[in-house]
């Protein structure tokens, strides 16, 4: 990413979150507003500076993109979305029925076999079921560690 | 002392004693390794165990357990770069790199011997600076904890010396986070935009769970890599890590060491604190900064002696005062009062062979680790053989059973979701995730501390300034963070210097630079 855009974008984030936390803070008083009130408007004027020092990068440069290591957006929204339908799915389907699933269906997406469609099939159903085995074997039984109840399951 | 010596060396080779202290071990250190379950969980589950042995026994046990466990961390932060407890954030710094580069056996060796050596030294420490540490760490209160916390933040100065504005930024944001929930004065709930579970605040674990490990399984993911690194088991790695820590290390090793004791000994200053604030001295005072971040095995070195070091130095205030130095800490000491043992002064009398059986087993503890941890490493280092996709989508289902299990609770696991959109994007625009994990573990500490200030300058009816300035200690460490902060400006004006030299050709001014 070029310096500057990654300076703006920062800045942009830092910004950001201090805005979202900057009405709370205000009305904040005493000991508690102390600290907050400190670091939401640091965080203004720092992401300000981002942002100006982002803009004059990108206009007094005017280089190109600087080249990093090639990244695959689409396989990081498939296991990002695959995650957050996995939580939601959970307190409903029971957490080993969505690890299960989550598993099974993550990596028939994103794992490139090299042999059969059928004999992958089979080789991510026996890594869903035995993860589902280990996790329960050392955090159920072992641990006693309690997994997120479902509705269903 | 002389004579508890010889039977609490008897307690110490008895079978069933070393049966338990290997297996703590063991449990101890998969514990620490699966990201979620922390050392105080792994201790507080065996108390109950502990019950049906004589408290020899049980303590022996729960301090190879503690042991273990802080170790073991030190396997995901490596392999995986999942710190597996909180006190491991800082050898993912290092040991993520070196696995990264396909030395994940050397991460891993150096994590095991430089755990056992700062073991070592901590229980060195428990046994003979026992009594005058623990009365030195009193006179730590408020203003001096405040500014404790405030030189471990100015870990970022150096962490980020490159961009130190993204680095300081970045460390506000992890500190504005931990805001989020009761305030630790006022116990007034803040920043819970209409959403009442929030009230409980933003759990360190799953914060660091998803900057460091959901962050890495986008980032992993995204890559058009196979496998998480390519890696040959090299022949003799650990002998080949063991004489690089004994001649290149060993300055780093027990300064880290040592702090990781005095760090221990405060009450609230965990393995997290230490290992960051040793990590940074190491960086600090090294000729070539530039490589720590990048698998320099003095970082990794640094950061896991630091955090078992914290062990001996948690259990001084524990045994001799019966402040525990932290929470595992105050875990064992409820099981030694469950025994009916009250600590302080009596616990090295009246008991003094249980006493020196438990100083005394930490140091075996610690010998042992080393072959039980190299059998352990083995095993765990396979994990890079496991093709990337399987790898990274089982890292998701523990991180997502490892934040559940913390408060039994779905709110820590849209944090590790959210918090590890926030640490991949993070890295696209070189914010620096391990600024914001430091804010958000030292933020509590602060916001207390500077609350507890304000209280006594109002009760002085003075600022909070004259606070700061009454304590002797208060000052060094005022001056100790300034000079943190400082130091890599001063180190990077003299670097841009000296290059502008080079490249000009002209080596005189190198001199007076």
């Amino acid at each position: 990413m070029h310096k500057g855009v990654s300076d703006i974008a920062a800045g942009g984030f830092i910004g950001g979150v201090a805005l979202l936390f900057l009405p709370e803070t205000i009305a904040l008083e005493g000991v508690s507003a102390v600290l907050p009130k400190l670091l939401v408007f640091g965080m203004l004027l720092g992401s300000a500076y981002l942002i100006a020092l982002g803009v004059v990068r990108k206009v007094r440069s005017g280089e190109a993109e600087e080249e990093g290591e090639p990244t695959a957006m689409s396989r990081i929204f498939i296991i990002g979305a695959g995650s957050i339908a996995y939580v939601l799915a959970a307190p409903v389907l029971g957490f080993y029925v969505s690890s299960f699933t989550f598993l099974f269906i993550m990596a028939t997406i994103l794992l490139k076999h090299d042999g059969s469609k059928a004999k992958a099939a089979v080789l991510n159903v026996i890594f869903a079921v035995l993860m589902c085995l280990v996790v329960w074997g050392g955090f159920d039984v072992l641990l006693s560690v309690p997994t997120p109840p479902g509705i269903l399951f | 002392m002389t004579e508890f010596i010889v039977p609490a060396l008897g307690h110490l080779i008895e079978p069933w004693n070393i049966i338990l202290m290997v297996a703590g071990l063991t449990g101890g250190i998969i514990v620490g390794a699966l990201p979620g379950l922390t050392a105080t969980m792994g201790v507080a589950l065996m108390v109950p165990a502990t019950f049906a042995m004589n408290p020899t026994s049980g303590l022996i046990m729960l301090g190879a357990i503690y042991v273990g466990a802080i170790y073991g961390g030190s396997n995901s932060a490596v392999l995986i770069c999942t710190p597996g407890t909180p006190s491991s954030v800082a050898t993912t710094f290092d040991g993520w790199p070196m696995c990264k580069a396909g030395r994940a056996d050397f991460g891993l060796y150096t994590s095991l011997v430089s755990s056992a050596f700062g073991g070592i030294i901590g229980t060195v420490g428990l046994l003979f600076l026992a009594a005058p540490l623990a009365r030195f760490a009193l006179n730590f209160g408020g203003p001096e904890n405040f500014w404790l916390c405030l030189f471990g933040l100015s870990t970022i100065a150096v962490m980020s010396s490159d961009n130190m504005m993204k680095g300081v930024l970045s460390g506000a944001f992890g500190i504005l986070i931990s805001t989020v929930g009761l305030d630790p004065n006022a116990g007034i709930p803040r920043f819970t935009f209409g959403y009442y579970p929030l009230v409980q605040g933003i759990e360190v674990i799953p914060a660091m769970i998803g900057l460091f490990s959901f962050s890495q399984v986008l980032y992993l993911i995204g890559s058009h890599k196979p496998f998480i690194a390519e890696f040959t088991p090299t022949k003799g790695a650990f002998m080949q890590v063991t004489r690089e820590l004994a001649t290149k290390c060993k300055v780093v090793l027990m300064r880290s060491s040592l702090i990781g004791t005095l760090v221990g000994m405060l009450p609230g200053a965990g393995g997290e604190i230490a290992s960051i604030i040793a990590y940074n001295e190491s960086k600090r005072w090294d000729k070539h900064p530039e490589k720590y971040g990048k698998g320099s095995i003095e970082g990794l070195a640094s950061s896991e002696s630091a955090n078992n070091a914290v062990i001996g130095g948690a259990l001084i205030p524990m045994l001799t005062l019966g402040i525990p130095g932290s929470a595992v800490a105050a875990v064992i000491l409820g099981a030694l009062m469950a025994k009916g043992i009250q600590p302080g002064f009596k616990v090295f009398t009246t008991t003094g062979d249980l006493a020196y059986a438990f100083i005394f087993s930490q140091f075996a503890v610690n010998l042992l680790m080393l072959p039980v941890g190299y059998l352990l490493a083995k095993v765990m280092a396979k994990l890079l053989s496991i093709r990337l996709t399987f790898v990274a989508i089982a890292i998701v289902m523990l991180s997502v059973i490892g934040s559940y299990a913390i408060r039994n609770n779905m709110l820590d696991v849209w944090i590790v979701i959210i918090f590890g959109v926030i640490g991949y994007f993070a890295s696209r625009v070189s914010l620096d995730t391990g600024a914001m994990a430091l804010g958000i573990i030292l933020g509590p500490m602060i916001e207390e501390n500077l609350g507890k200030c304000v209280d006594i300058s109002k009760s002085l009816d003075g600022s909070v300034f004259d606070v700061f300035f009454a304590s002797n200690i208060t000052i060094i460490l005022m001056l100790m963070t300034a000079l943190s902060f400082v130091t890599p400006l001063i180190m990077n004006k003299r670097k841009k210097r000296r290059n502008a030299a080079c490249a000009c050709g002209t080596p005189k001014e190198d001199g007076h630079a």
